[in-house]
């Protein structure tokens, strides 16, 4: 499957931000998940099935032309796909988890793991999980991203609401046009 | 009478917790009066407001006996004054902004009490006074920048199932059952809001028994100014400012969303309000409410030169945008 020339964007993050809740949210069909149980014990922390290729759904447009959304695996043994799915992506919206242990290294990682495609296409950062865990704030992920150079917007969004993940999607087409 | 003529109002018997609500109950009535009031620490003013048990004292006290009659309005607690020029006042010495404008204006209007030698002789509006101008010194938002250092409530007297709206200026906060959205009543109704001081005591007891969390001023200060702003420039502004913004505004709160083209436009890049209505294709009419409100929450960023990023981006990419876009507000 040449996932390269396709209208599509990509979720990307770390386990359980909500990558494939985003996608379900959003898709006209029920995304195609292929989760499986969790082995890696960061995981396992979180929840019991993971995706290990890539989730996938898409939005028609007119014309019946199709956005394509794909969500990467959480598991950093699966990191490649990723290279894999951004390749022609017209943007990156990144998921953390503001749970999760260290959400501002998360936030560098997936900086860092999608540096080359980020040179050129544009990225909008999600947080999820603010209501279980209030800090950081959204100004501690502004900090970050103004030391390391990037002005990528951040909005703190829940998953499971379409109209959060409307926004994300809206934000980044605005960054895709004047960016 | 001469329009836009200073009323002066000298303050008599009030305590300074009730000079505070008076004055924040001036600035939300300003847009609703005819003339321009203001509170003087002189001796002599146009109008002597006399607090209500000042007011009782009138006939007794050697002190007020000297005042003007004619030039003093007398706060009541009751109706039963035989004065003409009262004003009903609640327990806390605060009075209604309803009455207090139809007061005002009924005064103001009377020949002979305003004097000239209180006028100021530069009445004649400047430039940033201009009406094409959005003024965020009057109302709502008035309230909100120009009362420091000051906890209070707000109600909305026409609406008694809307619990009241707390803001702490002391910790840049704001306590609200309602939704942003919600208080759009609070932002537009001036002439039915009623102020009140409160202690920090009683602000933390509010809280606790109806549960609320702090939400930040400046998400009330951005959604009041997005609502009052009606399409103008805010005062001061001049087009050929050069601006830019230093950071993201909060792309979730309400009505913003559709400003997200415009966010990306001047985050990106540095220019002049023009230049960026030409560029992007939003009137300037639209451009105005975004750029007050990222401008009053210290968003924006004078510079000096011009700089514009934007990349060429080719017709079918931009036809794509367009129909991911459409399908998006769907």
């Amino acid at each position: 499957m040449n996932h390269s020339n396709e209208i599509k964007f990509v979720f990307t993050g770390c386990v359980g931000a909500g990558k494939t809740c985003a996608i379900r949210t959003i898709s006209e069909v029920d995304p195609v998940s292929t989760d499986v149980k969790s082995s890696e014990a960061a995981v396992l922390k979180h929840k019991t099935t993971t995706t290990v290729a890539m989730d996938y759904g898409y939005i028609t447009l007119e014309n019946n032309d199709k956005l394509y959304l794909y969500g990467t695996p959480g598991q950093r043994r699966f990191d490649f796909m990723c290279h894999i799915l951004t390749k022609g992506a017209l943007g990156l919206i990144i998921l953390i988890d503001n749970s999760h242990d260290d959400p501002i290294a998360e936030l560098d990682y997936y900086l860092n793991l999608n540096a080359a495609f980020l040179l050129e296409n544009p990225a909008i950062i999600g947080v999820t999980h603010m209501d279980e865990k209030e800090s950081p704030e959204i100004e501690d992920y502004y900090h970050v991203l103004n030391e390391r150079g990037d002005e990528w917007p951040v909005i703190r969004v829940d998953a499971r609401d379409k109209d959060d993940v409307n926004i994300l999607l809206h934000v980044l087409v605005a960054a895709l046009e004047h960016g | 009478m001469e329009e836009n003529k200073l009323v002066t109002l000298k303050l008599v018997g009030f305590n300074e917790s009730e000079n505070r609500n008076l004055d924040s109950i001036l600035t939300l009535a300003e847009r609703s009066l005819t003339r321009p009031w203001r509170v003087m620490e002189t001796a002599s003013a146009d109008f002597f407001l006399l607090s209500a048990s000042s007011s009782k004292q009138i006939d007794t006290d050697p002190t007020l006996q000297k005042l003007p009659r004619e030039q003093c309005i007398f706060c009541i607690t009751d109706n039963n004054s035989i004065n003409e020029n009262t004003l009903n006042v609640d327990a806390n010495g605060t009075p209604g902004l309803r009455a207090l404008v139809e007061l005002f204006n009924k005064i103001s209007e009377q020949p002979s009490t305003i004097s000239s030698q209180n006028t100021p002789t530069e009445t004649k509006p400047t430039p940033s006074e201009n009406l094409d101008f959005f003024d965020f010194e009057k109302g709502f938002l008035g309230l909100l920048l120009n009362t420091k250092n000051d906890i209070y409530s707000v109600k909305l007297l026409n609406k008694q199932d809307y619990a009241p709206l707390y803001i702490n200026n002391l910790k840049d906060s704001y306590y609200s059952h309602h939704s942003l959205k919600q208080l759009a009543d609070y932002m537009t109704e001036i002439e039915n809001l009623s102020i009140s001081s409160c202690s920090e005591i009683e602000l933390l007891s509010y809280i606790k028994s109806e549960s609320l969390k702090a939400r930040p001023l400046k998400d009330l200060v951005w959604y009041a100014t997005l609502k009052t702003s009606t399409g103008k420039a805010i005062k001061g502004y001049s087009s050929t400012d050069i601006v830019t913004l230093t950071q993201w505004p909060d792309l979730k709160l309400p009505d913003c969303i559709g400003y997200a083209k415009l966010a990306t436009f001047m985050k990106n890049n540095v220019a002049t309000l023009p230049i960026i209505a030409e560029q992007t294709k939003v009137p300037l009419a639209e451009i105005y409410p975004f750029y007050n409100a990222c401008y009053l929450i210290g968003l924006v960023e004078l510079k000096l030169e011009i700089e514009l990023n934007q990349k060429k981006i080719s017709t079918d990419r931009l036809e794509l945008l367009s129909k991911i876009g459409t399908r998006l507000e769907q």
